[in-house]
């Protein structure tokens, strides 16, 4: 039984626990393997279509930067680009103080980690750890010492014959790590390197590479679409979508603070309601916007002033603040129920066919499918003008 | 259980054999039958005048044919064609392949030309050469400054590179779309991580590229000794085997014993003879070089 990628299946794989060996990563780390990564301006067309428009962003030395966004955003050209696989449509990119836009990729002391891997399939893994090495000249007896320390470093020393076809793709995935930690580069480059693991070897990944990362102190930009790994590894994450950036923070920021609609709508599991509504009232901090089932009244950032009562806008609510009882102020008919184990997922159809989603506790006992509830509001809204999606309250 | 786990097998193998009857008897008429009775052939030897009985004469004629100049030059000479033809052919054909591959605008018009060979016919490529080679009027005769002279053609140095070039022309398209496709299905990722990786475009090639290639490489190779060994129709249209038998190999000289001489007897030899050393060649070059070649997993 073999997977896609034709590893041996996932479910039948049997899942070692990877300890890295802090010795073997203590010596791969050093003060001036890290560097900053810039970007200003960026812009990469191909034709007519706008990858990346005017992007700027900044990976801070020793940073661990996740750009994240839906597929087609445009995070893996910008990836590409700073790895040096696409040349620049428009902008400079920095590297440490070098502006690298017209240096080759093998220059620009990157390594990447691809989706696919990418090992070379007719070479060993030692061989596969060793090419970087190899490919600078780096001298034998050097070189058997950083394999082995890669090797170690991710518990690859058993394997070190095999070739990439014999592996599972959790051991790939450690070889192409092995290869990229194994010369030492200035910043790590990943575009979406867990995305081939089943799902308990991509936790176990996740938490394997931020471990790496700290030891390491390496520069890391990493390119995801699941929004899971971009709130539990990143320092900062960089939401982008249609080539343009939307938002950059610390994962708790952008998801207490969304910039506007779209991070609203991409962050947070499940997903925040964003509804059409009106501004009722806007006073003391507590604001009454209209929605089709009635008036929900929370506590927003305070409204700037030309926001004013009657404004149209896009509310939105995370399905954790709303709860079902006889306060709520909104009438709505459950039309699903989805019950996790740990909690509820209730859907919610509001008189003008709009679904909210509210979070019950599973201890609870959830409303059943059919019933007529009514909701309230226990935590934020968040105000987005309704054209433009831009937040307006805070 | 056991006795009905058997009687399925049967069952089963019976339905497999059902499915490879047809080509079995298609094979059995036009291939096996052919085989076991041009070794039959090889046992009787032809008499001098027609109508008369052939003669059985057992291994004798195997021993005598076998052992003459002419099957030893035929040998010769057939083995010089495919040293000239086979790594030239390979060869230029990745070169062109590796320069076709490049992104460039109108690469596609290229890529037309450069196959374009495979859509020509050994009998055109041949007259095309034929003309070319010319003493009066060729092109190449003239390039070459032998022009109103006896003839590359005629030359007893020249005729068979003067074959292979042909050969190796008309064969060029096919070995291009052979490095072609092997070229487009090696993942652009490999490439990209080799450069990022800190690799030269030259050591890229040989250290990436070329072990990924070695498969479709060696099965050129092996293709190519095929019908090197088979040639005939470029060396009856251009030489006829000439001059003085310079050109003469071994299916060529089964030819001419066969319908020149009508000798039957030592025509069935070579083509045994020929069988016998492509089988040989290819499980040599199976064991030996298949394990220098990387197959993906």
């Amino acid at each position: 039984m073999t997977t896609a990628d034709g590893g041996p299946a996932g479910n039948g794989e049997i899942v070692e626990p990877i300890r890295l060996d802090t010795a073997a990563v203590a010596v791969l780390r050093s003060e001036e393997s890290s560097a900053t990564i810039a970007l200003e301006g960026v812009t990469k067309n191909y034709g007519s279509t706008v990858a990346v428009k005017e992007l700027d962003l900044v990976a801070n030395a020793g940073e661990f930067l996740v750009l994240l966004g839906p597929s087609g955003c445009g995070k893996s050209t910008v990836l590409r680009l700073i790895a040096g696989l696409e040349q620049l449509t428009g902008g400079t990119i920095r590297i440490g103080s070098d502006v690298v836009n017209d240096i080759e990729p093998r220059d620009r002391d990157v390594a990447m980690v691809f989706q696919s891997y990418a090992l070379y399939p007719h070479l060993s893994v030692r061989k596969n750890i060793e090419f970087p090495l190899r490919a600078r000249h780096v001298p034998t007896p050097e070189r058997a010492t950083l394999v082995t320390e890669a090797a170690q470093s991710l518990q690859l020393e058993s394997l070190l014959d095999r070739r990439p076809g014999q592996l599972s793709g959790g051991q790939r995935q450690r070889v192409a790590l092995a290869r990229a930690i194994v010369r030492r580069p200035r910043a790590f480059l990943m575009d979406e390197p867990l995305s081939n693991l089943d799902a308990r070897l991509r936790v176990e990944m996740r938490a394997e590479l931020i471990d790496l990362h700290r030891r390491l102190g390496t520069t890391v930009v990493y390119v995801t679409h699941d929004q899971v790994e971009a709130m539990t590894m990143g320092h900062r994450i960089a939401i982008m979508r249609d080539g343009e950036l939307q938002q950059v923070g610390p994962p708790q920021a952008v998801h207490d603070d969304p910039a506007n609609v779209f991070v609203a709508g991409f962050i947070g599991s499940p997903a925040m309601n964003l509804l059409g509504g009106e501004i009722a009232s806007g006073a003391g901090g507590a604001t009454e916007v209209t929605v089709s089932g009635g008036t929900l009244r929370s506590a927003t950032r305070a409204l700037p002033p030309e926001a004013p009562i009657g404004r149209h806008v896009t509310l939105g609510a995370r399905p954790e603040d709303l709860v079902v009882g006889p306060d709520g102020t909104v009438e709505a008919t459950v039309s699903l129920v989805e019950a996790l184990g740990h909690e509820f997922h209730v859907a919610c159809r509001q008189p003008d066919g709009r679904m909210l989603t509210v979070r019950v506790a599973g201890s609870a006992k959830p409303p059943a499918v059919g019933d007529g509830v009514r909701l309230g509001c226990v935590g934020r809204i968040y105000l987005f003008d309704a054209d433009t999606g831009v937040r307006i309250d805070g | 259980m056991r006795h009905r786990r058997f009687s399925t097998r049967i069952r089963d193998a019976s339905t497999g054999y059902l499915f490879i009857l047809p080509a079995l008897a298609v094979f059995a008429v036009f291939v096996f039958y052919p085989l076991v009775k041009t070794i039959y052939l090889g046992f009787y030897q032809t008499p001098p005048f027609p109508n008369l009985p052939s003669k059985y004469v057992g291994l004798s004629q195997y021993r005598h044919v076998l052992s003459s100049s002419s099957f030893l030059d035929g040998l010769r000479t057939t083995v010089q064609f495919v040293l000239l033809t086979v790594p030239i052919g390979v060869v230029l054909g990745l070169a062109l392949a590796v320069l076709a591959h490049k992104r460039l605008s109108g690469i596609r018009i290229f890529r037309t030309v450069f196959s374009s060979t495979v859509a020509t016919s050994t009998a055109v490529a041949s007259v095309i050469f034929f003309t070319l080679l010319d003493p009066q009027v060729g092109l190449l005769s003239y390039w070459l400054g032998q022009q109103g002279g006896s003839g590359i053609l005629q030359s007893p140095t020249w005729a068979l590179p003067a074959v292979s070039v042909t050969t190796i022309w008309q064969n060029l398209g096919f070995t291009f779309i052979l490095m072609s496709a092997a070229l487009q299905s090696i993942p652009d990722d490999l490439l990209e991580a080799a450069s990022v990786d800190g690799s030269r475009s030259a050591a890229t090639f040989w250290r990436v590229t070329f072990p990924l290639l070695s498969p479709m490489l060696f099965f050129a190779a092996v293709i190519g000794v095929i019908a090197g060994f088979q040639a005939f129709g470029q060396i009856d249209i251009l030489t006829q085997g000439g001059p003085e038998g310079h050109t003469t190999t071994l299916v060529y000289y089964l030819y001419q014993s066969a319908f020149q001489q009508n000798d039957t007897g030592t025509a069935a030899v070579i083509a045994v003879a020929l069988f016998v050393i492509l089988l040989v060649l290819t499980l040599v070059q199976f064991r030996f070089v298949n394990r220098r070649v990387f197959y993906a997993d």
